[in-house]
């Protein structure tokens, strides 16, 4: 086989995640250590769901990069099957966004729990040359509420480092 | 084994006056006659002043031959209120041949307005004939204007050699 790239580096969640609050921290799962002077592309898909009362909120965050862009796209109301939607959402971070880990989105949640989310695209950037970090995704609930947000097994990044 | 490249764009490149589709700077790679590549391109790109016609356009260019090619795109093609998100943006999927990438055409415009910027994902598959080149990302205003158009820094172009059916 001479196929090139064959992600390498990968992670795929192995186990479903669930949260409560609404205060964005970094998937425990969906985090890269980043290399200094590298530059990086990431495909991540990201299955997710949370009911409609809490909705679901996410973004991206990375530490010492230099530039780059997250493109995402999704269909972020989550609508039910045959119903009007899922609308296809499409959204992108710059780098100033990622590092300082703003403008997040809030998905609307769904209260059919087989009605999930789904998050898919492409990130690319640049790292400094000293004291990168990590590229997360983060994400939480929209507004408190005591049924769980959940992001599933098999959600995953798959990345290149150059 | 063929190693692929991430060309990312350290600087911005800004376009005034003009229609012309020319190679971005920055986003072009060698390809080489006989493979198959796939191809990403993840953009941003704005305007410098309130447009109310299409501002940007683009399209694929290849100076080599080509079998075959197919691709598409997903864009906010709308003003954004704070760059990173809009709740009526529009799905465009663009489907292309060959021939439109070897011809540079058709492109596509959308509208943006001041203060915001866009965003895309432009993949395409292909392969290669029997003369490799140069492949690279052309874009121009859609219409004419002296308010800028820019591509940002930090957009890049993925390029990874790939074995596909003949």
């Amino acid at each position: 086989m001479t196929l090139s790239a064959l992600w390498t580096n990968k992670i795929y969640k192995t186990g479903d995640t669930s949260r409560t609050g609404t205060t964005l921290s970094d998937d425990p799962d969906l985090v890269i250590t980043l290399t200094a002077s590298k530059k990086y592309r990431v495909r991540f898909m990201v299955l997710c769901w949370a009911n409609a009362t809490a909705d679901f909120q996410f973004d991206f965050k990375a530490g010492g990069i230099t530039h780059g862009v997250v493109h995402a796209y999704g269909n972020l109301t989550c609508a039910a099957p045959g119903s009007s939607g899922p609308v296809i959402s499409h959204m992108s971070w710059p780098e100033a966004n990622i590092i300082s880990g703003t403008n997040n989105i809030v998905m609307n949640g769904n209260n059919t729990t087989t009605t999930r989310g789904v998050i898919c695209g492409t990130a690319v950037f640049a790292t400094a040359s000293s004291s990168p970090g990590t590229f997360a995704f983060r994400w939480a609930q929209g507004t408190n509420n005591v049924t769980a947000a959940k992001v599933y097994t098999g959600s995953h990044f798959l990345w290149e480092e150059f | 084994m063929p190693t692929p490249t991430l060309a990312l764009k350290s600087a911005n490149t800004v376009r005034t006056s003009t229609t012309t589709l020319a190679d971005d700077p920055d986003l072009t790679a060698t390809l080489t006659a006989g493979a198959c590549y796939e191809i990403e391109c993840v953009l941003r790109w704005g305007n410098s002043a309130t447009v109310t016609v299409p501002n940007f356009k683009w399209a694929w260019n290849f100076t080599g031959s080509l079998i075959w090619a197919n691709g598409y795109q997903t864009m906010n093609n709308r003003p954004m209120d704070i760059g990173w998100r809009n709740t009526d943006n529009i799905d465009r999927e663009l489907h292309y041949t060959a021939a439109c990438i070897t011809t540079a055409a058709p492109a596509t415009a959308v509208t943006a307005s001041t203060g915001v910027w866009a965003g895309a994902i432009l993949r395409c598959w292909l392969k290669v004939g029997d003369t490799g080149g140069t492949f690279s990302l052309q874009w121009a205003q859609g219409t004419s204007s002296v308010n800028q158009t820019t591509v940002y820094a930090g957009s890049g172009l993925y390029v990874c050699e790939r074995q596909f059916g003949s």
